[in-house]
């Protein structure tokens, strides 16, 4: 079969044949749908605009996520405040009394205290070193450099973190009070 | 100047007025169209029932988005790209589809007497193609659509539908010496 001769068979297909009052009555049934309630949109558009659909309400999802999380954490309050010097004595005091003539710093972070401890009584500074580390990343990759010679810290990542460094002050002769027993006393070396 | 084309120069002005609520307006464009529509659904669905509840949506649907209708573009392949859009969507429901079929085999015993056996053959492997290419060739073949025209209609390009009547009618061919 030729395809001008499936044209005309195609063309000529049988098809049934509707009552003149069915055309007649059409116009009027689509009329009053349309004055009825308004119905949703037939299949077609509503198909087409689907991934449309599903791709903005990905991106707003996105974008409330990103700001709800970036606004949590840009408006997250610092962790711990900064200790006043006489808070550095007292703390360096009570550890200090634990370990006599080991302790040569200690480092106050947001997850807890950490200590820099000598192997042996011999090491120890007359210049303690306290400091306090406030900033992002409580867990930064601090070097502490050796406390006898320079008593300086190095942050890996310096962009994250702000140190408050206090070592100048004068232990004062005793405790002026008594504080209660340290909860968070770390391993010997530095954590 | 035929009537076909008076009732096309008056398409404009009847959409304008449709679309400010003129509902006669409306109802004019509908007479024009309903059976050409109604014809499209049916060969595309094969069962008139069916293509009764498609004319109508199409219709209400041309209604609700006339505003989204390009005014100096051709109506009639916008009618059709929604009747299309719909005819497929239809088809692409299984049960429907199935039913459908076997709609068409139960009326085809009561029908087939009165056309050409060699058309109901054809009828029955045109329900059997694919729904892109079958509504690929009953715009163009039953319709008479070039390919530009039918491209524009299922949003598609000329390429594809080509190649969608290529097979189409390869396909018919194999499904016509099977059932002889």
């Amino acid at each position: 079969m030729n395809p001008s001769d499936m044209n005309h068979l195609l063309k000529n297909l049988p098809t049934p044949s509707q009552p003149d009052e069915f055309w007649d009555a059409l116009p009027q049934r689509v009329i009053r749908r349309l004055h009825a309630a308004p119905l949703p949109p037939p299949a077609p558009l509503r198909r087409g605009l689907a991934p449309v659909w599903a791709a903005a309400v990905a991106v707003v999802c996105l974008a409330v996520g990103m700001r709800v999380g970036f606004g949590l954490r840009l408006t997250e309050p610092p962790a711990r405040t900064e200790f006043a010097p006489a808070q550095f004595a007292a703390l360096y005091h009570e550890i200090a009394g634990r370990i006599p003539g080991n302790l040569q710093g200690i480092i106050v972070t947001a997850t807890g205290v950490n200590m820099i401890v000598a192997p042996s009584s011999a090491a120890r500074t007359d210049r303690p070193l306290v400091v306090q580390v406030i900033g992002a990343d409580a867990q930064s990759k601090l070097r502490v450099l050796p406390l006898g010679k320079d008593h300086s810290l190095t942050p890996a990542q310096p962009e994250l973190t702000r140190f408050v460094l206090a070592r100048s002050f004068t232990p004062p002769a005793a405790p002026p009070v008594k504080m209660p027993p340290l909860r968070q006393l770390k391993s010997p070396h530095r954590t | 100047m035929t009537s076909v084309d008076k009732e096309r120069d008056k398409e404009p002005a009847l959409i304008r007025r449709s679309l400010q609520q003129d509902a006669e307006a409306f109802e004019a464009l509908m007479r024009h169209y309903q059976q050409r529509i109604f014809l499209l659904a049916y060969r595309m669905t094969g069962v008139a029932t069916d293509a009764e509840d498609i004319v109508q949506e199409v219709f209400v649907y041309a209604y609700q988005h006339l505003h989204e209708f390009r005014e100096g573009s051709s109506f009639a392949a916008w009618l059709y790209r929604i009747a299309t859009n719909d005819c497929l969507d239809w088809l692409k429901r299984r049960e429907r589809r199935d039913r459908a079929y076997r709609g068409w085999l139960e009326d085809r015993s009561t029908t087939a007497s009165a056309v050409g056996e060699m058309a109901a053959r054809a009828h029955e492997a045109l329900l059997r193609l694919p729904p892109k290419q079958r509504a690929a060739l009953v715009l163009t073949a039953c319709e008479g659509f070039n390919h530009a025209e039918a491209a524009q209609t299922l949003g598609c390009s000329e390429t594809t539908i080509s190649w969608r009547v290529f097979m189409a009618r390869k396909q018919m061919q194999r499904l016509l010496r099977n059932t002889e």
